[in-house]
């Protein structure tokens, strides 16, 4: 039923099919045909590899489709902008087992293949009303939508597989603890001086038995020193989440199934934890978060103890205000940990990636911006010759090395007149331009530099099994009469 | 003429379905050359549930290193592997001649090494992961050998059972029976008919054709680990790189450097092989070194 599509040709019978600019057939939409929904997770996992959902997300709907003889198969749709986003889809969906088609409305024809550089046209057009009619080399079959899957949802109903080694992974995490140990683990940040935020989050009552709303106390931790996360790790009630997208974090130890970075589908107001073994925890709104130090016990002094200094009343501050200046220095460089790499020089560092130890790639955070990447490497930037050094005057400050800010107030001061909020980190221009960059942002070097490795950790059970089989045992046997007869043999006509 | 179906499929259950799913493998006659390269041509195992069988298990063992969820059907060129490594094992087969034939030894060997020669090395990353699903566990090969003695005699039995006469009475008898594994590199042993050095030589060949095997099993007892055209090939670009070194993960790394050690030095100094052989082993020293994902043993 399906004919080629031929050089030059110019007129097609299938309806809103029509040829690009490289002659390729290609409707409006592209289509997947996928047999089942766990081939739908894998074309999602492999599609996310590679590439962001980003663009195919606005207009990509996934319905269960029912044929004629009742078979159930699930269909992605998608606008098909150019044979480029198609071929890499059709790449993938091959690798996921399924296929590929495009067309307007009703009507789709299998995409392009190695067979038919061009695509394919129909010969005849199945004469029904259903909602999709797909022409395929190997069949054509008509299809009834029956429901439309939600992308998030069925993103939420996937389970995390167990992966060891996200334990070990840098950078910020959420950390998740249930209403009683809250005020103790507020206390144990308090006492090890930990910078982290806490708030109360709620949820609706699992059952109409419960009394009221389920509270947990949920806490952002820049950084959970290591000697702390066993404790975390191991102490029922908690549970640590790296945070792998905007509004989406998975336990600690566990990995989603699906690149969610690469499907930004969660809001970024709000909060998905996913657990292993366990239903999603979904916050459409984070809580109000607040500083652990807030919670620091409070000493007050006697009333009758009089004031030894006594409050001039303030004047208007306006009159001496100065506006921020960078004045080179010929003070030695201290505290040189950051360095602002442009664009242009990111050629540069992912040279210099190949010849970096492993201490200096599992020290080094970077941030990536429009102008550039900010490093930050606590031992010394020395280690990455590159880019525009910078040195930490505050925890979440940073001024360009060999200069200093004028007026030359204390680095407190200046960070608290700046007035960014918490877990953003700073970084003064040479010409006292002042970015702030989300302290989350920060992801491991080497995590950066292996994002594109296209690699997925096996479930346990399979491993087990592959490695379980038994060993083959051989056992000679007579090979019969006239064991050579074949040896000097010819081959036989091909079949077929 | 031989019925190639039929053929093919007495391979699959006695050879190619053992070797991939465990059990007792039984070889089949010999297939030669021609017979062997046009076996698996337009061809199918036609047992379902076998078939089904060695996919699964295939794409279990292609998971333990890359993230494959299909691998295609068995290819011409593996079942002429296939078809290799029984005659291989025929070879060592001492049923396979009698009093008047003991010249069939040397003929099927020299035949077998005919079939491994035409069989093409893999042409592209998925043909070297998928060669290595099916002969992952070449190297794991082993026949029972048993000797029998006693104060009536002793006698040996290569890779069959005792005679159960001696089973009976073996307290009155008073046999002892001592069984031994011979894994596939020393299965000449009690055969005086084939060289085992030329066995070997055929047995590294056919390693060969499916390189990620073959560096697999770099610590395997014998034969010993040779850079060959096909392996080098596979570790001179950065992804084979990556698969070999993910394929050794579960080799003791003391023993893995030592072959990969002697295998390099082995190649001439001023020859290109040899930068490449080095690149790869300082990378396995690397990460053996960082203990990233590498067994110290």
């Amino acid at each position: 039923m399906l004919v080629r599509v031929a050089l030059h040709q110019t007129r097609l019978r299938t309806p809103g099919l029509g040829l690009d600019a490289k002659g390729v057939a290609l409707g409006a939409k592209g289509l997947v045909l996928l047999p089942s929904l766990d081939r739908l997770v894998a074309f999602l996992a492999l599609f996310t590899r590679q590439s962001s959902l980003e663009d195919l997300l606005r207009s990509l709907r996934v319905e269960i489709v029912k044929s004629k003889l009742g078979a159930r198969e699930v269909v992605l749709s998608f606008a098909a902008d150019s044979s480029d986003r198609m071929d890499r889809v059709s790449e993938v969906a091959r690798l996921a087992g399924g296929y590929t088609f495009t067309g307007t409305s009703r009507h789709f024809v299998q995409y392009r293949d190695a067979d038919a550089p061009f695509g394919y046209d129909v010969s005849e057009l199945l004469a029904d009303d259903a909602a999709y009619a797909l022409y395929h080399g190997s069949f054509s079959q008509i299809y009834q939508s029956e429901r439309t899957v939600e992308i998030r949802s069925l993103l939420l109903r996937l389970e995390p597989q167990r992966d060891p080694s996200t334990l070990d992974e840098p950078g910020p995490k959420w950390i998740l603890a249930e209403r009683g140990l809250g005020p103790a683990l507020i206390g144990y940040f308090i006492r090890s001086e930990v910078d982290a935020d806490v708030g109360l989050a709620e949820w609706k009552p699992e059952s109409s038995f419960d009394d009221g709303p389920v509270q947990r106390y949920i806490f952002r931790v820049p950084q959970v020193p290591p000697r702390m996360m066993p404790l975390l790790k191991s102490t029922p009630g908690l549970s640590v989440f790296q945070p792998v997208a905007d509004g989406a974090a998975v336990e600690l130890g566990s990995r989603h199934p699906v690149n969610l970075r690469a499907c930004p589908v969660f809001d970024r107001e709000g909060l998905v934890m996913f657990r292993r073994g366990k239903d999603p925890l979904d916050l459409p709104k984070l809580p109000a978060l607040g500083s652990v130090q807030s919670f620091a016990r409070v000493e007050l002094r006697d009333e009758d103890t009089p004031a030894r200094v006594r409050a001039l009343s303030a004047g208007a501050p306006g009159s001496i205000q100065l506006g921020l200046r960078m004045v080179p220095t010929s003070d030695p460089w201290r505290g040189v940990t950051a360095s602002f790499v442009r664009t242009e020089e990111l050629g540069l560092l992912r040279r210099m990636a190949y010849l970096m130890g492993p201490d200096t790639l599992r020290r080094a955070s970077i941030a990536f911006t429009q102008a550039g990447a900010f490093l930050r490497l606590p031992n010394g930037i020395e280690a990455l010759p590159v880019g525009e050094f910078f040195r930490e005057v505050h925890p979440a400050l940073y001024v360009p090395a060999g200069y200093d800010v004028l007026p030359a107030v204390s680095p407190e001061v200046l960070f608290a007149s700046i007035g960014a909020p918490p877990g953003v980190v700073l970084f003064i221009s040479r010409d006292a331009k002042i970015v702030g960059i989300e302290g989350e942002k920060f992801i491991a070097l080497e995590v950066a530099l292996l994002e594109a490795q296209s690699w997925a950790l096996l479930p346990a059970n399979a491993l087990e099994q592959a490695l379980a089989t038994e060993v083959p045992e051989l056992v000679l046997t007579s090979p019969g009469l006239f064991p050579m007869g074949d040896v000097s043999a010819k081959a036989p006509e091909e079949p077929g | 003429m031989a019925d190639l179906t039929a053929r093919l499929e007495e391979l699959a259950h006695g050879v190619v379905g053992p070797l991939i799913l465990g059990g007792t493998m039984r070889l089949v006659a010999p297939f030669g050359p021609q017979i062997g390269l046009a076996l698996g041509v337009g061809r199918r195992i036609v047992d379902d549930n076998l078939r089904s069988g060695i996919d699964v298990a295939r794409v279990r063992r292609a998971r333990l290193l890359a993230p494959l969820d299909v691998l295609p059907e068995l290819s011409p060129a593996e079942w002429a592997m296939a078809a290799a490594l029984n005659d291989l094992m025929q070879v060592t087969n001492h049923e396979l001649s009698g009093a008047l034939t003991r010249g069939r030894h040397a003929t099927l060997l020299e035949a077998t090494g005919r079939l491994i020669d035409a069989i093409a090395p893999p042409k592209t990353t998925l043909e070297v992961i998928v060669r290595h699903a099916t002969f992952a566990r070449m190297s794991k090969i082993a026949r029972k050998d048993t000797s029998v003695s006693g104060w009536i005699g002793s006698a040996q039995f290569r890779g069959t059972e005792p005679a159960s006469r001696y089973g009976r009475w073996p307290g009155l008898k008073g046999l002892a029976m001592v069984a031994k594994s011979v894994p596939l590199a020393r299965m000449t042993d009690g055969l005086d008919l084939v060289a085992p050095d030329a066995y070997q030589q055929k047995l590294l060949a056919l390693l060969a054709r499916s390189p990620l095997t073959d560096l697999a099993s770099v610590t395997r007892d014998g034969p010993a680990f040779t850079w060959s055209v096909p392996t080098l090939s596979l570790v001179s670009y950065p992804v084979g790189r990556a698969l070999a070194l993910r394929a050794l993960v579960r080799a003791p790394s003391q023993s893995v450097v030592a072959s990969l050690r002697e295998a390099t030095d082995r190649l001439p100094i001023d020859s290109r092989a040899r930068p490449v052989a080095e690149i790869f082993l300082r990378e396995y020293l690397a990460r053996a070194s960082t203990g990233s994902g590498v067994a110290r043993r």
